[in-house]
């Protein structure tokens, strides 16, 4: 095992593992600008560690230097010579011939919410507010069902029968519409939240949301308050997802 | 924990019994819960396909209880417990039913047993396997053979001479139930029922598709093996998947840019699908769009941008109020001006403060620049300079919308290569009543104008390679000499 | 030897198509003859379409006869049978005809067993049934296709459409007797060499339904029986 104790090997060790960690490591996969990123750091810090006595740095150098010098490596070297140039060349090629890729879409997907809002005239404080359908257990099945209607005549085009976000308009649609299965959308909402995204759509979106791309109808046109709050109900119920309480702020 | 089943499935399947008696492990009574928790809203509870949803759904929802199955790949009317379980996981494409892979596969086999027991009479005659003739593959030999029989089965009566769909009887087919049903649109294989497979085809054509207009070709083609050369026929059509893009690109050329659609140039461009859906925004909503694909291309050469448009719609039509027939209209959204700064109109053609540029074109009255802010209030720009061409035949609207590519005003969209341009796509099929806000339509995309390819991509890798490869002989070189000092 | 003892029903229709339906003489020994008239007290139903393809073969206009009605307040295209008098099945094919877009004739009468489609107009048709008992059929039917065999049975009405031209309906009435007729445009039809006794009496029009009377046939004689159906 003397070779591990090469510096070079180090160094080309720990990059390695590096890439396998941040390429295969983290879910869902970083994107290649992020790798990029973290690995120019990692590859810093190895070098700042390699030089920081005199020692270790002839030592990191010493292989690098017998590739370059030793008659007995003249094969590796010639390699390295053509190779790397074609490397190189092969990279700047792919820069340059480059289709251009869409923007990035710089857009706050769970913007903070007004503190209240005006439902068909109706002022609704949303700090704290919960859904009034909870309050009675015994009707909330009733409420679930009802809200399931609704849900299939109105939403379902775009949120999909399997509250998935992949119904059948939604490709047309950018940015996509909520994907409720993933337990990064309505789980992390308070009911409130909810019933003010559904009232108020898109055009209710501040800013930073972008409201001009979001295809999410006003409901309250449309829908009761009674039947927003049964279909997040049924949102909630059939996706097994739980609403965030307030207290958890 | 999944792959079990799958794999006793395979070895099943390897010894030659039957996939249906694997089917039996389905259990009605656990079916039922799983079918009222996700198929009832739309199958309804008594599996007659009246559920809340079915009223807004064309196609309906099925109505178990009649028993018959469009995709079924029995030679009877009775469907395999296979061919339940396949349409459960993969759905109907085209339709509103979704693919069910997501529920465990012991919940689908439940399914198909509960589904059943809606019509126990249908099912008390076991499915018969249909066999299809030997298969024969594709070549340009069994693709003009199977074109010939396409025209001498004259499938062109609802699937229209070149399958868009636009056959003459296509107003009249009905289904069993008496709702309007559309044939196919054959250049679309992604959204077949029963799927775009050759065999999924192959089999559709020999047995039909029951409770349709659809019939059974088996025994009405010359010789068996013509359903293969058919299906080879139908498959040259089109291509597998829609080309659907996230950035719209205009393409660079040098040369004078031709209104004609037809013209040679347009078929060297990229194809470039663009999804729409229907309006539900606003009143009145749109909930089964006609218009659900428009192919781009499009293309600039400095001082001109022109976009090339592709799309299916089955009638020709022009405005004529009284007969509730509307003229077809495709309309390109941009917002007005040059420099798009982050705010945008809204996509719903803009509203009262930030109004939308369209490029827009009316079967009947041509193209026209006009200015939008909102659906019901278009107004045309005085002096349009768009020039367009539209060609409509078998089905299909081919059209260029051609202008220049700085405009001279800002109530109109300018166009600059390195700038991302917001652009939406609306579209319209009269024949079908499509007016105003009911409509099928995009939100943003980016557009973007390619610059005119430069030599540059075969200039700098070649520099690139040989300065590193001087850099390295002058690294060793020295290495060397300091070494031998 | 059998053949020459045959007894023939004659259905003369609107198109003036004949078909034979010959029954076995075997069971029908000193049989009588039952001369059924069927009347209807409204006016004719018919609607007329216009065509928009494949007007070579079909004409400029489909006319669809709901309710046909001839000389004497006759109601044609009823299917008249005697369900109580059994017999064997004749040894000819039932056969309906597409010509000119329709079905010919537009009501066939049939015992349980076979039936060719014939396709006369040498271009695509589908058979497309409609029924209960009986497995539903959707066949298309190319122009090279000339003739299609198919089967009933099991007693029934078997609607009969055709997708490519929606206009196109006809009727196999299956029924669980040879001895069976289709009134002509004047109403009436004979049914000969029915075995004496008392026999019930069946009539059924596609739009205005069925009725039953009873009737007693006589050897060698002609027992007449009159039906008057309402407009619904």
């Amino acid at each position: 095992m003397r070779f591990l104790r090469s510096r070079f090997l180090q160094a080309v060790i720990v990059l390695v593992v590096a890439f396998c960690v941040f390429r295969f490591g983290i879910r869902p996969p970083a994107p290649w600008s992020v790798i990029k990123l973290y690995m120019a750091v990692v590859a810093l810090a190895v070098l700042v560690h390699i030089s920081s006595d005199s020692d270790s740095w002839r030592d990191f150098l010493r292989p690098i230097r017998d590739t370059l010098t030793r008659p007995e490596r003249r094969f590796v070297r010639a390699v390295l010579v053509v190779l790397i140039p074609v490397l190189l060349g092969y990279y700047a090629y792919s820069v340059a011939a480059a289709r251009p890729e869409a923007p990035p879409q710089l857009r706050a997907i769970h913007p903070a919410p007004p503190p209240s809002l005006s439902f068909r005239g109706k002022e609704m404080n949303l700090q704290g507010l919960e859904n009034p359908l909870r309050k009675d257990q015994a009707s909330l099945a009733r409420h679930a069902a009802a809200g399931g209607a609704i849900y299939i005549q109105n939403c379902f085009y775009c949120h999909g029968d399997n509250l998935d976000g992949k119904g059948h308009f939604a490709p047309a649609f950018n940015p996509p519409p909520a994907n409720f299965e993933d337990p990064g959308t309505i789980a992390q909402l308070p009911e409130a939240y909810l019933f003010w995204r559904i009232a108020k759509g898109g055009p209710g979106l501040p800013r930073e949301s972008t409201p001009w791309d979001s295809a999410m109808p006003a409901w309250e046109d449309r829908l009761t308050e009674e039947q927003i709050w049964q279909v997040i109900v049924y949102v909630y119920e059939a996706t097994g997802q739980r609403p965030r309480r307030w207290q958890e702020h | 924990m999944r792959t079990a089943p799958a794999i006793a499935l395979g070895v099943l399947v390897a010894l030659g019994l039957p996939p249906a008696a694997v089917g039996q492990q389905g259990d009605a009574a656990a079916g039922k819960g799983v079918y009222e928790r996700k198929c009832a809203l739309c199958h309804g509870d008594q599996g007659d396909g009246q559920g809340p949803g079915a009223e807004r759904l064309v196609p309906r929802p099925r109505d178990f209880t009649s028993g018959l199955f469009k995709v079924r790949t029995s030679a009877n009317q009775t469907p395999s417990d296979r061919d339940l379980f396949d349409v459960i996981t993969n759905g109907m494409p085209g339709t509103s039913m979704p693919g069910w892979s997501t529920l465990p596969e012991k919940d689908r086999w439940s399914l198909v047993a509960y589904v059943k027991t809606f019509a126990p009479e249908r099912f008390k005659e076991p499915a018969k396997k249909l066999e299809l003739p030997k298969e024969v593959g594709s070549s340009a030999d069994s693709i003009e053979r199977g074109r010939e029989m396409f025209e001498a089965i004259e499938c062109n009566k609802c699937h229209g001479t070149e399958g868009r769909g636009d056959g003459p009887s296509r107003p009249e087919l009905k289904d069993e139930w008496g709702f309007p049903i559309a044939p196919a649109n054959l250049t679309r294989r992604w959204t077949f029922r029963g799927g775009k497979s050759r065999t999924d085809i192959a089999t559709r054509l020999a047995a039909g598709v029951l409770g349709t207009p659809m019939p059974a070709f088996l025994d009405s083609v010359e010789k068996p093996e013509d359903i293969w050369h058919l299906t080879n026929y139908i498959v040259s059509l089109g291509p597998e998947e829609p080309r659907t893009v996230s950035l719209v690109t205009v393409g660079a050329v040098s040369d004078d840019i031709p209104v004609d659609p037809d013209a040679e140039l347009w078929k060297t461009q990229r194809p470039q699908d663009i999804v729409l859906a229907g309006q539900v925004i606003i009143e009145p909503r749109n909930f089964n769009l006609a218009i659900d694909l428009v192919t781009l291309r499009a293309v600039h050469n400095g001082r001109d941008i022109a976009f090339h448009l592709t799309w299916d719609d089955p009638t020709e039509s022009k405005a004529e109020p009284d007969k509730k027939v509307f003229a077809d209209v495709i309309a390109l959204q941009f917002p007005p001006g040059s420099a798009p700064g982050e705010a945008r109109p809204y996509f719903l053609m803009g509203d009262a403060n930030d109004p939308v540029y369209l490029l827009r074109w009316e079967q009947g009255k041509g193209a026209a620049e006009v200015t939008a802010h909102g659906p019901d209030t278009l107004t045309p720009i005085a002096g349009s300079e768009v020039a367009a061409k539209a060609v409509y035949s078998h089905g299909q609207y081919r059209l260029v919308l051609k202008r220049a590519l700085v405009a001279k005003d800002t109530a109109r969209a300018s166009f600059a290569p390195g700038v991302f341009t917001p652009v939406a796509f609306q579209a319209w099929d009269g024949g079908a009543g499509e007016a105003g806000a009911k409509m099928s339509l995009t939100t943003w995309y980016p557009l973007t104008l390619e610059e005119p390819r430069s030599n540059r991509r075969f200039v700098v890798p070649p520099l690139v390679a040989v300065l590193t490869f001087a850099a390295m002989v002058l690294i060793i070189r020295s290495a060397n000499r300091r070494h031998h000092l | 030897m059998r053949n020459a003892l045959g007894v023939f029903s004659v259905v003369a229709l609107l198109a003036s198509a004949v078909t034979l339906i010959g029954t076995d003489s075997a069971t029908a020994q000193g049989g009588g003859t039952i001369e059924a008239e069927v009347k209807y007290n409204g006016p004719p139903v018919v609607e007329t379409l216009k065509i928009n393809k494949d007007t070579q073969q079909c004409g400029t206009d489909a006319k669809i006869e709901k309710v046909a009605v001839g000389a004497n307040k006759g109601l044609a295209n009823t299917v008249v049978s005697v369900p109580t008098a059994k017999g064997q099945a004749p040894a000819k094919k039932t056969v309906i005809d597409q010509k000119g877009c329709a079905f010919v004739p537009h009501v066939v009468v049939m015992t349980p067993g076979q039936i060719d489609i014939k396709n006369s107009d040498g271009i695509l048709h589908n058979i497309h049934t409609y029924s209960s008992a009986n497995p539903s059929i959707n066949k298309a039917q190319p122009k090279f296709k000339k003739v299609m065999t198919e089967k009933f049975e099991k007693p029934e009405v078997v609607k009969v459409t055709c997708d490519v031209h929606s206009w196109m309906l006809g009727w196999i009435a299956i029924v669980p007797t040879p001895y069976h007729g289709v009134t002509d445009a004047n109403g009436t039809t004979k049914i000969e060499n029915v075995p004496a006794g008392k026999h019930t009496v069946e009539v059924w029009h596609e739009t205005l339904g069925k009725q039953t009377k009873e009737v007693e046939v006589k050897p060698g004689q002609t027992a007449k029986v009159s039906f008057e159906v309402k407009k619904k």
